[in-house]
């Protein structure tokens, strides 16, 4: 799934942390002013609530309290793990981990039974995940909030959303202007069943050569010369910056239909999934919107035998959602929510 | 020569880029150029090597050579192990998956390093067999570079391995259980106890044959004292497994003809946390360097570490100064390099490798890209590379002469106290929050204290106070060489009952020379055996509380007052942190350093008149007292001074003060 001669290149550290900057919530745009600009108030700085890492005795007493950001703490107790809810509100954490003694070593030995060295870099992690619940399945590792257990898709299941959403020897890029400019860019390549490109703006606009400035024009030179040094191109998204962020953050139902109708948002070539994706966004649009109307009526339904015949022509592309069981664009968008 | 270069990876490299990248580097300022020479690139499948007759980027002869025509000298680092973000560190895969070859964990099963783009079993440090394979390897990079080094070449500097800290599996009880290890092991408790008896004796153990014993494999809760000191001769034996391994290294190298040419071991991230140490390591190569990838929220990281080489060693070298990351690594802005760079120069940090200095797969933010132009980023760099020529900043000193001494004991004692195994070790847990200690259990491990945090409290406190004092101090690592002592006036060390018997002779001779020495809480009691051991009074100490920062800083204040102790500069904020850098007693460089995101204003006190020229961005301040420094957020600020006294020494009007000046 990911090679291990993976080639990543292109990026300096601007164009890098502006891509990181659209999905992690805590990295804030290289170059974004700290003052907001209406209210002349200093934007706090993103934050990540923190992570606790609590190691108990052999007699269950609390031995060491690490906090991700703060180091040790010293006044955790043990009355402190019979409420987590209350610990984690109180010290502004994420998760909490408990360990009781020989968690860490049996998880490190459990995992070379599984891991051989051999396997790609992914199904690696899916056995470790495995090898984590199997050791809080043991008693000895206690997680906070509570692992959902839903099943860890198998290597195999997961190779195939991969190729779903991305077929062999195909390439995927997002370019992303401000203005005139590239203000971000990420093609990806899968080739032999592996990714094996990540390329940033600087190899691409090499690749390029120089552009006119008009994205809505320049989006067609970039996605022939990715099919140039790369092969053929599968899904290209294009867009201004401003506008795609505001799609991430809002989430608003019909907001990703719109702008592709509108150009604001360009997909080329359009994959078949994501025209489901878009029409299932723009069914949810006009949903939201009828309801209003409608009252209590439930109109969706009305257009169900859209959304079905959508869905019907493309069945394979359809099953992206179910098989990751979630909306991808959802997530990216609920990922983004805490974004400046 | 100044120890000043940038690193280039050739293989990663278009060969007709190469001339490129280097006349970059040179016109950068840098007087050398470093690379790796990667075994598991060079090894092609079949088992055959490939040094340039299928590959053309592979032509490490052909590189060597434009690197003496452009004018550069070289660093050549041939691993064996070199990371560089390659597939198993840059090992072969076959050496890889040899289980001859492999570290073992406490049940016998192969260690894994879980960084990207694989996971994969790491080699024994102790393992005869991979020994001797990377003896083959070394015989295959002696041929192709034994006949180009100085002066029969431009080859001037050679690193043995990399950062080896067990491939970051530095859990005390991670590894190495490998039955070559273990015998090693066993030869080590021999040396240091003589018989079985004596070994019964302190572990309080009825081991029958040496073969009956066995390594610790965990800390157990509640352990007395006598099993704390099993597991500290077991870490002990891990710094020395390293050091010999190292030493090994070494010794096959100059085997293959690479001798004669001084050598260097770059230390990780994390490094209190690691089962190895600088001073022994520094018995197996000719110089110790850290290497740095801090953003400047850990500013105080990249004092301290920076601190503790120019205390132990004189002198602070930094293998791998970090320009840029891996893009699976903590994301930075381009900034936050070139503040840890400043920084750690500020703090003494006189000799450096930029890594990278051109760009390459795997990397984020070099200042040069891969076809030699460049980038904006660049531009700061350059100016810095070449003020630290223009300064001869190799020959500067901060002039400290207090020493804040770091008792090996202490560490390897906290290293063995540390809770986790297997991923989330000492070295992560440092490299995360900047502290060896915070993963230490919390219990007292059969002492009056928890001597395996406290210590670090003590001296943490001290160093608050020292900073607020505007008092310039080093860290000493208690094994530091004898010469390393001499130029500290007084020396603090944390105590307990619980004390290295060399390190408190040591201290002794000190006293007895007429250095001041504060030491405290306790008074020393027994040795690292918990024997007892009678510590000699130190002549003229005086014995120090657990210290906060604050009750610390009045023990310091009239020690500043007693021994003379001056302040080169002060400066306010609180926030903003500062030194100034000597010729002589010609006060040369001054830093000013803001880690904090807000830009702000800083007053700045100079002992000495002195105009500021920022070696950056070229701004100009005439003395006053304070000067009044604008600092942006995550800026270190690098003023050349020139003492006003020194007007008449042939400055230009309205121009830039000379950088090589004789002394006031």
């Amino acid at each position: 799934m990911i090679s291990e001669d993976i080639d990543i290149r292109g990026f300096d550290a601007v164009h890098w942390l502006r891509l990181l900057s659209l999905f992690v919530p805590s990295i804030r745009e290289p170059g974004s002013s700290i003052w907001s600009d209406e209210k002349k108030e200093k934007i706090p700085e993103p934050t990540s609530p923190g992570t606790l890492i609590i190691s108990l005795g052999f007699s269950g007493q609390v031995v060491n309290a690490f906090h991700s950001q703060q180091g040790l703490l010293q006044d955790v107790t043990e009355a402190d793990l019979d409420d987590l809810d209350a610990l984690a509100n109180s010290r502004d954490l994420r998760r909490i981990f408990v360990l009781r003694p020989g968690a860490l070593d049996d998880l490190s030995e459990r995992l070379v039974l599984h891991v051989t060295g051999h396997e790609d870099y992914l199904t690696q992690w899916l056995a470790l995940l495995q090898v984590v619940r199997d050791v809080e399945d043991s008693g000895l590792l206690t997680m906070w909030p509570e692992s959902n257990r839903i099943p860890l898709p198998s290597p195999e299941a997961l190779e195939q959303v991969i190729e779903l959403l991305l077929p062999n020897d195909h390439s995927a890029l997002a370019v992303l202007w401000d203005g005139e400019t590239i203000w971000t860019s990420v093609v990806v390549t899968r080739r032999q069943g592996e990714l094996t490109h990540v390329v940033g703006p600087e190899t691409l606009t090499h690749w390029s050569g120089p552009l006119g400035g008009d994205w809505r024009r320049d989006y067609r030179v970039l996605v022939r010369a990715v099919e140039h040094n790369l092969g053929p191109v599968h899904l290209g998204c294009f867009g201004q910056k401003r506008h795609f962020r505001k799609l991430l953050a809002e989430n608003k139902p019909g907001s990703w239909a719109k702008s592709v109708a509108t150009r604001d948002l360009l997909v080329h070539p359009y994959a078949p999934y994501s025209v489901v994706a878009l029409g299932a966004d723009a069914v949810r649009g006009a949903a939201s919107q009828t309801s209003r109307f409608f009252g209590r009526l439930e109109p969706l339904h009305l257009l169900g035998p859209v959304a079905n015949a959508l869905r019907n022509r493309m069945d394979r592309a359809a099953s992206v959602t179910q098989a990751l069981g979630f909306n991808p664009l959802d997530l990216l968008s609920d990922a983004s929510e805490d974004s400046p | 020569m100044p120890l000043r270069s940038g690193a280039i990876h050739y293989w990663r490299l278009e060969s007709d880029h190469w001339r490129a990248c280097l006349e970059s580097l040179k016109h950068m300022g840098f007087p050398m150029v470093e690379t790796y020479i990667p075994w598991g690139v060079h090894e092609q499948a079949d088992g055959s090597f490939d040094f340039g007759d299928g590959r053309a980027n592979l032509h490490v002869r052909r590189f060597i050579d434009l690197c003496e025509e452009v004018g550069l000298y070289l660093f050549v680092r041939p691993g064996p192990h070199i990371n560089a973000e390659l597939k198993y560190f840059g090992l072969p895969k076959r050496v890889v998956f040899d289980r001859r070859f492999q570290a073992r964990s406490p049940k016998g099963n192969p260690v894994l390093l879980p960084l990207p783009p694989r996971m994969f079993p790491v080699p024994s440090y102790a393992s005869d067999a991979f020994h001797l394979e990377v003896g083959s390897w070394f015989d295959r990079v002696g041929e192709q570079i034994s006949d180009r080094l100085y002066p029969n070449g431009p080859i001037v500097l050679v690193q043995i391995d990399n950062e080896a800290s067990f491939y970051f599996r530095s859990g005390v009880y991670d590894q190495d259980y490998h039955p070559d290890a273990i015998r090693d092991y066993l030869d080590f408790l021999k040396g240091r106890y003589g018989s079985l008896s004596d070994l019964n004796g302190v572990y309080k153990r009825d081991w029958t044959r040496w073969e009956e014993v066995r390594p610790p494999t965990k800390l157990q809760s509640g352990d007395a004292s006598q099993g704390v000191v099993r597991r500290m001769d077991w870490s002990a034996f891990q710094e020395r497994l390293i050091q010999d391994s190292i030493d090994r290294m070494r010794g096959r190298l100059e085997q293959a003809g690479v001798r004669d040419l001084p050598t260097v071991h770059n230390v990780s991230l994390g490094d209190g946390g690691l089962p190895l140490h600088a001073p022994r390591l520094a018995r197996a190569v000719d110089l110790v360097g850290f290497d740095y990838y801090h953003p400047p929220s850990e500013h105080d990281v990249i004092k301290r570490r920076t601190l503790y080489l120019e205390g132990t060693f004189g002198f602070s070298f930094a293998p791998e100064l970090g320009a840029g990351y891996p893009p699976w690594f903590h994301a930075m802005r381009g900034g936050d390099s070139i503040y840890c760079a400043m920084t750690a120069a500020a703090f003494g940090m006189r000799a450096f490798n930029l890594y990278m200095a051109v760009d390459r797969n795997r990397w984020i933010g070099a200042p040069v890209r891969a076809d030699g132009t460049l980038r904006s980023d660049g531009i700061a760099w350059r100016s810095f590379v070449q003020a630290c020529g223009e300064l001869n900043f190799e020959t500067l000193d901060r002039r400290p002469r207090v020493a804040l001494v770091i008792p090996p004991l202490y560490r390897r004692l906290s290293r063995i106290a540390h809770m986790w195994n297997g991923f989330f070790n000492p070295t992560v847990a440092e490299a995360l929050v900047g502290s060896p200690v915070c993963g230490a259990t919390t219990e007292r491990l059969g002492f009056r204290r928890r001597i395996q945090i406290e210590w670090w409290t003590f001296l943490q406190n001290a160093g608050q106070a020292l900073t607020e004092l505007s008092v310039p101090y080093s860290f000493i690592d208690g094994d530091a060489p004898e010469a390393s002592w001499d130029r500290y006036d007084l020396l603090v060390v944390p105590t307990f009952e619980m004390t290295g018997p060399n390190m408190w002779r040591r201290l002794a001779h000190r006293a007895e020379q007429g250095k001041r020495v504060l030491y405290g809480p306790d008074d020393p009691e027994v040795g690292r055996r918990l024997e007892p051991h009678g510590f000699e009074v130190l002549k003229g100490a005086l014995k120090v509380p657990q210290w906060t920062a604050d009750e610390a800083k009045q023990f310091f204040r009239e020690e500043q007052e007693r021994l003379s102790l001056g302040t080169p500069v002060r400066v306010r904020p609180h926030q903003v942190d500062a030194t100034v850098h000597f010729e002589g007693t010609t006060p040369r460089v001054l830093f000013v350093m803001n880690p904090g995101e807000t830009s702000l204003r800083a007053s700045v006190w100079l002992h000495a008149p002195c105009r500021l020229w920022d070696v950056i961005n070229g701004d100009r301040f005439e003395h006053a007292s304070p000067v009044d420094l604008p600092i942006p957020g995550a800026t270190c600020r690098m003023f050349m001074l020139e003492p006003v006294s020194n007007e008449d020494a042939g400055v230009r009007p309205g121009g830039r003060p000379s950088a090589r000046r004789g002394s006031a």
